[in-house]
């Protein structure tokens, strides 16, 4: 399994965001996260991702516990996180070398992902200009590119089409349904239940910091959402 | 060491692409500073060259008295020279006796010149009339000495002759430590706030903690670029006051000093502000708890002084630093006392940052 969490519990102070989580997600699989407001999908893929520490319970990802070796688990996993700032000064090159040269990528390397994903991601037009000037649409096109350099098996994605027009949503869409197929495992938190049935294999309903329902994207109907405010 | 590189280059980088941060963290110790120091020293030699605002109290005829007065003294009439003075509108109040002449020729004469002590006008004022009493007085002296066959010469057996030569600091060669010590910590603390707490706001933080680097090599990447910012700003600092002083081109010993207390105290403080903003949760925050800081920072300058000459004070971080730069303001700085500011400055720094690096994945 590329995520494993296992009664997965965190507190924030009083509030208990996550009771007990336990949901799998293989590799090349595209699971959608769906739940009102407050249900915990951010909270799980920071979780995921190694920025939050779990109160109790288990995580996995791509077979390493994320509590007791944050740093390799980190080494395995892309984050898109909602929202995520810019270093408005660089430009989206320099963004993306900086954070190659993090993951520890040879420099030629760096420069090779780095041409490869301004190129897929479609980029090519202002990936030289500063990062401050960017639209809401390139800059989550620059967060997945610098999501994807390390090559990561996992992706960890929080709302990444929210605010986009049609056309990025869908070259982003495009972009994950292609990954998925070379095998790495995608975990989308999304507020869309139409962006689940077309994106994602599986959707994993999300209530009062569990898992409600688990049905497949071809099942999944309006009807399925969960109860307890507006799905976000 | 690659990942410790990456961070400080790209920081530099980011900084150095920052016009606002040029602007106030280069121009102001190289320009703004030494420019208000230059515009000090004018004000007081104006002050000094200005004649003192005294109000003459008599019955008789002065005139004898204020004709040694031309450029010292600018006597004013004021209905009431006690009340003029309580609010400042004269500098000194000089009362002088209705027959002062025949006084003085008796040898029995006695003015009263009242100013307010804590007034620098005053103070100034206290000086000139004391010159106009003397130059008044001197004709009399000579004319009494040759009735008894003696000159001025006889009455000071002692002579001593002046020579200036070129050499010392100066008044703003005094104000250098100060300088090197508030700018390493400012330029520093600045950094720092920005970088950590500062990227927190600006939503960077999350990002970079999700990147597979080890949490010490991002805290030592940000930390060398805070320690560098202060030593280039203390450096500065320290250059623009060594042109203003009378000193001279510092000596490569007295470079190599200034620079090592600077290095020494931006260490310090940009370990200190990195903890500081890790626990903080925006840029103002972290400014905010810098404040104690800057305050510890001066109160270790302003105790220097009564600690000068301790052994142990080299062991002292910050204090250590100004001593230093202190020495090598005074164009004597000592090898031992320099090796110990640095490694002592180094040991707390490390303490420090092994605690920042701890506190990255803080929720």
């Amino acid at each position: 399994m590329s995520i494993q969490f296992v009664e997965v519990r965190k507190r924030y102070g009083a509030a208990e965001v996550l009771r007990g989580l336990s949901f799998q997600v293989r590799a090349g699989e595209v699971a959608a996260l769906v739940g009102p407001n407050g249900a915990g999908k951010t909270t799980t893929l920071r979780v995921a991702a190694a920025l939050t520490h779990p109160t109790a319970g288990s995580v996995r990802v791509c077979g390493r516990d994320v509590a007791a070796d944050p740093q390799v688990a980190r080494r395995c996993v892309g984050v898109v996180l909602e929202q995520a700032g810019v270093y408005g000064r660089l430009s989206g090159v320099e963004i993306l070398r900086y954070f190659g040269r993090l993951s520890g990528l040879p420099p030629g390397e760096v420069r090779r992902r780095t041409e490869q994903l301004v190129q897929w991601l479609h980029m090519e037009g202002f990936c030289e200009k500063p990062a401050g000037t960017y639209s809401r649409g390139m800059r989550q096109r620059l967060h997945l590119a610098r999501a994807l350099l390390h090559d990561p098996a996992v992706l960890l994605l929080d709302e990444p089409t929210g605010g986009l027009d049609e056309g990025t949503a869908a070259v982003v869409r495009q972009a994950l349904r292609s990954l998925a197929r070379e095998g790495r495992c995608v975990l989308w938190a999304t507020h869309s239940p139409a962006e689940a049935r077309q994106v994602c294999d599986r959707v994993l309903l999300l209530r009062d910091g569990r898992i409600w329902r688990e049905v497949t994207a071809a099942q999944f109907r309006e009807g399925d959402l969960p109860e307890g405010g507006e799905p976000g | 060491m690659r990942v410790v590189w990456a961070v400080a280059g790209k920081e530099i980088l980011d900084l150095a692409r920052d016009r606002r941060a040029l602007i106030l963290g280069f121009l102001l110790p190289v320009l703004a500073v030494p420019g208000l120091s230059a515009l000090v020293e004018v004000g007081t030699r104006r002050r000094m060259e200005s004649p003192a605002r005294v109000a003459v109290v008599s019955s008789g005829d002065v005139r004898g008295l204020l004709r040694y007065a031309d450029g010292l003294l600018e006597p004013v009439t004021v209905p009431d020279p006690e009340e003029a003075l309580r609010a400042g509108r004269v500098d000194a109040v000089l009362s002088i006796p209705g027959d002062l002449e025949a006084e003085a020729e008796r040898g029995t004469a006695e003015l009263v010149l009242r100013y307010r002590r804590g007034d620098p006008d005053g103070l100034l004022a206290r000086e000139k009339v004391a010159q106009v009493v003397a130059r008044y007085s001197l004709p009399r002296v000579d004319r009494t000495l040759q009735s008894r066959g003696l000159d001025r010469g006889s009455l000071v057996p002692v002579r001593l002759r002046e020579e200036a030569v070129p050499g010392g600091v100066g008044w703003t060669g005094l104000a250098l430590p100060l300088f090197v010590v508030v700018w390493g910590f400012a330029g520093a603390s600045l950094v720092a706030a920005d970088l950590t707490a500062g990227e927190k706001e600006r939503g960077t933080w999350d990002i970079l903690r999700s990147a597979p680097a080890s949490r010490g090599s991002l805290v030592a990447g940000k930390f060398l670029t805070c320690w560098l910012a202060g030593t280039v700003l203390a450096a500065l600092g320290a250059a623009s006051q060594f042109v203003l002083s009378e000193a001279g081109p510092p000596g490569w010993t007295q470079v190599f000093s200034l620079l090592a207390a600077a290095g020494s105290a931006s260490s310090v403080a940009a370990a200190c502000a990195l903890v500081v903003g890790l626990l903080s949760r925006s840029a103002r925050e972290a400014n905010q708890w810098a404040l104690p800081l800057y305050l510890g920072a001066l109160a270790a300058a302003a105790g220097a002084e009564a600690v000068r000459g301790w052994p142990a004070a080299s062991l002292v971080p910050v204090l250590n630093a100004f001593l230093l730069a202190q020495q090598a303001a005074e164009g004597r700085p000592e090898a031992g006392w320099g090796w110990v500011t640095v490694l002592s400055s180094a040991v707390l720094a490390a303490v420090l940052l092994w605690a920042a690096a701890r506190l990255v994945d803080r929720e």
